[in-house]
């Protein structure tokens, strides 16, 4: 039997993948290990809270807007936004509407000129006849 | 012989190792010319609202379909990746067959978007999206096409609407079983992931927050994609596939914060679509069963980030809509890109959409 030493060291590190990715897999599913990063993570969001606290004191002190006064500007843009597209759409429904009727009002203004045009066709075809009539 | 041959091949290995070190600074040109070709069908804004836009892509042929298709991506990623590259565009292969293409781009929330629900979400921005989009192309209905968690809000849509304004529903690789044993779910778990507490401190979830956490979901990803990467760093066509790929997955967007907890806290957490089919929503909790239209729901058998048993489920969810479940060998981007389980690509996934819609 050959001994290979590069066929080995490249079987070597698709071991160590292999094993790695089960590993690092085995760790993550571990109850243990995810309380510790929930708890972690906790921490940090405390420590966060805490800062962006004691910052907004010291902004508020100095009259100076904080993230959270910004909040309340932030919403009322948002729904001035909605509104406005709101409008747009009613707008755009009541041109629809609109557009609809006009043709509707053209419609019955086309079929009353027909309507009035009729009769005096009607009298000519009567002239006409009448004479054969008489006969 | 054999030690020979081996070890010109390791040789080998070494100087694709030697050149791939120096081509670092060409890598990184490379990466931005592949920023540059990223969504490369042509589009107009239909509107805007807060951080969301909906797109009108420009029509490349006849128009044969009247019905629009509406696409709805995930919350999490950006929508770039149903318009990746030429040739690997399911817009583009859309508008090929003759349909009329929307899609919504959720952008990254602001901070008034933080408190707003799913319901809101849904019944706001997706009702508006349809409205405006049956209005532009002078339709009735659309057809909806929910990409990954896209999927489920389209779901959730036609649940809470009872499918107003809607056709015919497609979802790709949508997961509705969140106890699929998979890893995203058991980091979701309620015994050490306080979601309310984390959205009460971070408000929306900063995109960072995921492209942190997505990598460890297949740990060795990164060694594998620099293997390859070494392998083809000459090939410039791989290139840019492979950094447009790359670009997506690792540039993601922020998510919402109310919207996060109610997908964590219903979806992940309590698995209300599975256990009680149905989704307490903030006005009232309603049943899946007020989804009634025809719906096709594509499924990849080696998708990590979306379990196949957590997509197909769907049929056994919907029990008053004609679901029809098609399961290919492909990955969680197949249907997106049109590319199989090998890379290879194909048009199948496509001309199945197409067959459904038409």
């Amino acid at each position: 039997m050959n001994f290979d030493p590069f066929s080995m060291q490249k079987k070597m590190f698709d071991e160590w993948e292999k094993s790695t990715a089960e590993y690092v897999d085995k760790v993550m599913r571990d109850p243990s290990f995810m309380k510790t990063i929930s708890q972690n993570m906790g921490s940090t969001l405390d420590m966060q809270d805490a800062i962006k606290e004691q910052t907004n004191k010291v902004l508020k002190s100095m009259n100076v807007p904080t993230e959270d006064s910004l909040d309340g500007l932030y919403k009322t843009v948002h729904n001035l936004e909605t509104r406005m597209l709101d409008f747009e759409e009613k707008i755009d429904d009541l041109s629809d509407m609109f557009k609809k009727l006009v043709e509707i009002s053209e419609s019955i203004q086309s079929e009353a000129k027909t309507s009035k045009a009729k009769p005096k066709a009607v009298k000519q075809a009567t002239k006409k006849e009448s004479p054969k009539k008489s006969k | 012989m054999e030690d020979n041959a081996s070890f010109d091949e390791v040789k080998k290995e070494y100087q694709e190792f030697y050149d791939f070190l120096n081509a670092q600074e060409g890598l990184k040109e490379a990466r931005e010319e592949a920023r540059k070709v990223m969504s490369p069908s042509k589009k107009e804004l239909l509107f805007q609202e807060h951080s969301i836009s909906v797109y009108k892509y420009i029509p490349t042929e006849k128009t044969l379909h009247a019905t629009p298709l509406f696409i709805v991506p995930s919350l999490v990623n950006k929508s770039s990746i149903m318009d990746l590259l030429k040739d690997q565009s399911f817009i583009e292969a859309m508008l090929k067959r003759g349909f009329l293409v929307y899609m919504i781009d959720w952008g990254e929330p602001t901070k008034a978007q933080r408190d707003c629900s799913l319901e809101y979400y849904l019944k706001h921005y997706l009702g508006r999206a349809i409205r405006r989009i049956n209005k532009d192309a002078s339709s009735s209905k659309v057809h909806l096409l929910g990409y990954c968690l896209g999927g489920m809000l389209t779901t959730l849509y036609c649940a809470l609407t009872e499918s107003k304004g809607v056709d015919k529903m497609v979802t790709m690789v949508t997961p509705l079983n969140f106890s699929d044993g998979g890893m995203l779910s058991w980091w979701a778990n309620k015994d050490h992931f306080e979601v309310e507490r984390i959205v009460k401190s971070m408000g929306n979830i900063p995109a960072d927050f995921f492209s942190a956490s997505f990598p460890w979901l297949v740990p060795t990803s990164k060694i594998k994609q620099t293997k390859l990467l070494m392998k083809k760093h000459t090939d410039k066509k791989f290139l840019e596939s492979f950094y447009a790929l790359d670009i997506w997955a690792t540039e993601n967007v922020g998510f919402p914060g109310k919207v996060y907890q109610d997908v964590i806290k219903y979806g992940y957490q309590e698995n209300q679509l599975v256990e009680d089919k149905s989704w307490p929503f903030e006005s009232e909790k309603l049943s899946l069963d007020r989804v009634k239209i025809d719906v096709l729901n594509l499924c990849a058998s080696f998708d990590h980030i979306s379990p196949v048993g957590s997509c197909e489920v769907m049929e056994k969810l919907l029990d008053n809509a004609n679901v029809e479940t098609q399961t290919f060998a492909t990955g969680h981007l197949g249907f997106a890109t049109g590319k199989d389980a090998r890379g290879v690509s194909t048009s199948e996934y496509w001309d199945k959409i197409e067959s459904f819609l038409s």
